[in-house]
């Protein structure tokens, strides 16, 4: 196996007491796209600004494309920090120039290259603007392209998603896709679970800056795979409490659909349960649902002190930012 | 160091090729100095006032009491519109065989008629008075707004004789160095014990030595009461002159028949030029102007530049592709080149001023190159004071109390900079030099001085300490960029400040 893009090995970090990474140990392959999870204030950004040299580790070890700090390779990585923001005097097509060369682009032909993906994004026209003329998810945009402009080999996109509409989620989906396919590394944090599951080979997921999570998705899925089952009856109400009496079932929630979603107990037969299921009624439908992300974040981070807090901003950023 | 450059770069096209520095740095100064230039040569600033009329009391101690009519003849209405009219006609016929332009003429007339008070126009009564006056009532007659009276000023003139404390040998041992007069006005006016009453009710008999005293209204025209200063000291004069048996006329043609022609001076060629003593003291203060402007100028586009980077969210875009410290050079240079933009456009047009107005000779042309190493050191001294508070907030008005030490530092150099002005060699000017916030705006200041010369070891012995706060400074603000640049939230206290700066 060729050297990992990103390892950290036992990194720790504290602000004065308080600890936001712990002992974190990760390993980010070469041309893999990694999702970094995690609630608000896990540690995801402080990872990251390590990961970039921004902010120093206490303890541990980092190393970034095979040298021991980013600084030396800074021209390799691109990096969309969470805090992000555009000169709003400069005109669009001089802060993209002055970007890609302050991140060593080749200067010769630069400015059609922009040009051209300036046009991909469908911010055609946009060269002699100011920056604070453009709409917030416009600037986005542009801040997506002064990132991938020099061609990186690793690109480090914290919160890509927030503050696009679900047009440009999508467009920005498939731009990472993109840079996949031509084999670059990509690691993101997002919230927005949904997308992660999408183009993510990879996930980890961290909560109080211990990491909870690490593998591929389908690996992720085998594990919590298949759990829920959704009932819905043909004309008449389910009969939950027979539901309830079939072997296997964990527990029920009842959806304003007029369907039930029964989660089996860890271990319990899926088909088995789906035929004793089908005993209890006339069915319009019984089917498995895949565990998504979400099933697997809130499972894991739900042993955490605030749950509730933890669902609402879970659903919020879900209704906020998903297509 | 490619980085450098393209930060630098960066930072003085954002600034310079803007129109707010076009206009800011370049156009408002030129357009406010030929404001300046064009209003006052238009008269505007020469109010017509209204004419003065009231009276005037005199309480003459003299024992001719001749005084109150010389004053009244001297400021006699009529008499002053016939001389005023004298020196209209008198220009009217030199404009034609002299041949000058009728603007100088007129700058000439004007400045001759104001010379008299000719200018003005006085309606004056003078009530005369002897010694034994009542100088309490002529006192409360002033104070008395709501009665009409029309009192304006009462002056008290002493007797002629000269009264002293000193011992008369010991006066007149000084009186060919300094005129026994202003010994005894000099002696007699120390201040008192205290407990002494102040003084008020001052009667002829009581003035110090042979002088007199002008007691004026609080609301009369400034303009005015040196009038009637200037006339009640011819008339004084002229009176003493008659009774020591002179025709006053006689002396005061003396006086000024023999004016000083020209005040010349040996230029650097051997050639005779103009005399500069007054732009030479004039010439440091420039100097220093140019330094303070220029550093302030880059100073606070780097202040206000590292707050928009901070608040608009662009910086931790920029710090992933250049490290903190590059950025902080970057940033230095660049403003520090729009500095050097500004002493340029400035010293460049103070350069054509001096020409123009013929003070060329005056600038210390051997001084000038200074202008570059002291602009660098005061520059980046300042300027990293800047940058680091301007690291550390994340809006301007964060930054006031962060501010108040390096406020404070431009203020004491500006509080010593008219001592120094007056005598580059005090021990506060050299003390100053070596105190590196201050050293490159005081040695300007010194080495721009033609009558002051500043030893060689001296100049080495500043830049070096000068240098050495420097790095100081650069390095100070090289540890609270690191970590203020990406501190949002609260603003740090200075303590916070100096915690970062111990930090590793």
């Amino acid at each position: 196996m060729s050297t990992p893009a990103i390892e950290l090995k036992g990194v720790t970090k504290r602000f004065r007491e308080k600890l936001a990474v712990d002992n974190l140990d990760l390993v980010v392959p070469q041309g893999s796209v990694c999702g970094f999870l995690g609630p608000n204030g896990a540690g995801k950004t402080t990872t990251i600004r390590m990961v970039m040299s921004i902010l120093f580790p206490n303890e541990g070890e980092i190393s970034v494309l095979g040298k021991k700090s980013a600084v030396e390779s800074k021209d390799r990585i691109g990096y969309l920090p969470e805090e992000r923001g555009v000169y709003r005097k400069m005109k669009v097509g001089e802060f993209l120039m002055f970007m890609s060369k302050l991140k060593g682009a080749d200067p010769a032909g630069l400015k059609g290259r922009i040009e051209k993906e300036l046009e991909r994004i469908g911010l055609t026209g946009v060269w002699k603007k100011r920056n604070e003329e453009l709409s917030k998810g416009m600037q986005q945009k542009v801040q997506f392209l002064a990132t991938i402009m020099h061609q990186p080999e690793l690109i480090i996109l914290d919160e890509p998603f927030s503050g696009l509409d679900p047009v440009n989620v999508r467009l920005v989906r498939e731009l990472i896709n993109e840079l996949h396919r031509e084999g670059r590394t990509i690691i993101f944090s997002t919230h927005v679970l949904h997308s992660a599951e999408q183009i993510c080979d990879r996930v980890f997921l961290i909560n109080n800056g211990e990491k909870v999570l690490d593998g591929s998705v389908e690996e992720i899925r085998a594990q919590f795979d298949p759990r829920t089952i959704v009932v819905e009856a043909v004309n008449t109400t389910i009969d939950n409490d027979q539901l309830r009496t079939v072997p296997g079932v964990h527990s029920l929630r009842q959806n304003t659909d007029n369907t039930v979603e029964v989660t089996l107990a860890s271990g319990a037969d899926p088909q088995a349960a789906m035929s004793a299921i089908a005993q209890t009624g006339t069915m319009r439908r019984i089917e498995i649902r895949r565990a998504t992300l979400e099933d697997v974040f809130v499972h894991l981070v739900e042993p955490g002190d605030s749950e509730d807090v933890l669902r609402r901003k879970l659903s919020d950023t879900a209704s906020g930012g998903v297509a | 160091m490619s980085k450098i450059f393209l930060c630098a770069r960066r930072e003085y096209a954002a600034t310079v090729l803007t129109k707010a520095f076009f206009f800011g740095a370049i156009v408002f100064p030129l357009v406010a100095w030929g404001a300046i230039i064009g209003v006052s040569a238009s008269g505007v600033f020469n109010a017509d006032k209204p004419p003065l009329e009231g009276t005037i009391a005199i309480v003459d101690g003299t024992s001719s009491q001749k005084i109150s009519g010389a004053l009244e003849t001297a400021l006699d209405a009529e008499r002053r519109t016939q001389q005023r009219e004298l020196v209209e006609q008198m220009f009217e016929s030199a404009a034609s065989s002299t041949g000058a332009p009728p603007a100088q003429l007129d700058q000439v007339k004007k400045q001759l008629l104001s010379m008299r008070g000719l200018d003005r126009e006085l309606f004056l009564t003078i009530e005369r008075h002897g010694a034994d006056a009542d100088i309490a009532g002529l006192q409360a007659r002033l104070l008395d707004a709501a009665t009409e009276d029309s009192l304006l000023a009462y002056a008290v003139i002493g007797p002629p004789s000269l009264r002293t404390k000193l011992p008369p040998e010991q006066v007149s041992a000084f009186s060919t160095i300094i005129p026994p007069g202003l010994i005894a006005l000099a002696l007699d006016n120390m201040p008192q014990e205290e407990g002494a009453d102040a003084q008020s009710n001052i009667g002829p008999n009581d003035l110090p030595a042979g002088s007199y005293r002008i007691v004026h209204r609080k609301n009369l025209d400034p303009d005015y009461v040196s009038i009637i200063q200037s006339e009640l000291s011819r008339a004084v004069q002229n009176e003493r002159y008659r009774a020591a048996g002179m025709d006053p006329g006689v002396v005061r043609g003396y006086e000024t028949q023999y004016p000083i022609a020209d005040t010349r001076m040996v230029g650097d060629d051997g050639q005779e030029e103009d005399s500069t003593a007054t732009a030479q003291r004039i010439i440091p203060i420039a100097f220093f102007m140019l330094l303070y402007m220029s550093v302030l100028t880059g100073g606070n586009y780097l202040f206000m530049g590292t707050i928009e980077e901070k608040s608009s969210r662009v910086m931790e875009v920029l710090l992933s592709a250049v490290s903190p410290i590059n950025l902080l050079i970057g940033k230095l240079v660049g403003q520090g080149l729009v500095g050097l933009t500004v002493l340029a456009i400035y010293l460049t047009l103070g350069l054509f001023a001096a020409d123009h107005f013929g003070f060329m000779s005056a600038i210390p042309m051997d001084a000038l190159p200074w202008m570059l190493p002291y602009f660098l050191m005061a520059y980046l001294f300042f300027g990293a004071l800047f940058v680091a508070v301007g690291s550390a907030v994340t809006e301007v008005r964060e930054a006031q109390s962060l501010f108040a030490p390096v406020t404070f530092l431009i203020i004491l150099i500006f509080v010593i900079l008219f001592p120094i002005m007056d005598n580059p060699g005090a021990p506060i000017a050299r003390i100053m030099s070596y105190f590196p916030p201050s050293t490159p705006f005081v040695m300007v200041m010194r080495m721009s001085q033609p009558a002051h010369i500043v030893p060689l070891w001296e100049i080495i012995l500043t830049s070096i300490v000068g240098a050495l706060g420097v790095l100081f400074t650069i390095w100070m603000a090289s540890k609270i960029f690191r970590v203020g640049v990406l501190m949002y939230g609260k603003p740090p206290s200075f303590g916070t400040l100096l915690k970062w700066i111990a930090q590793s």
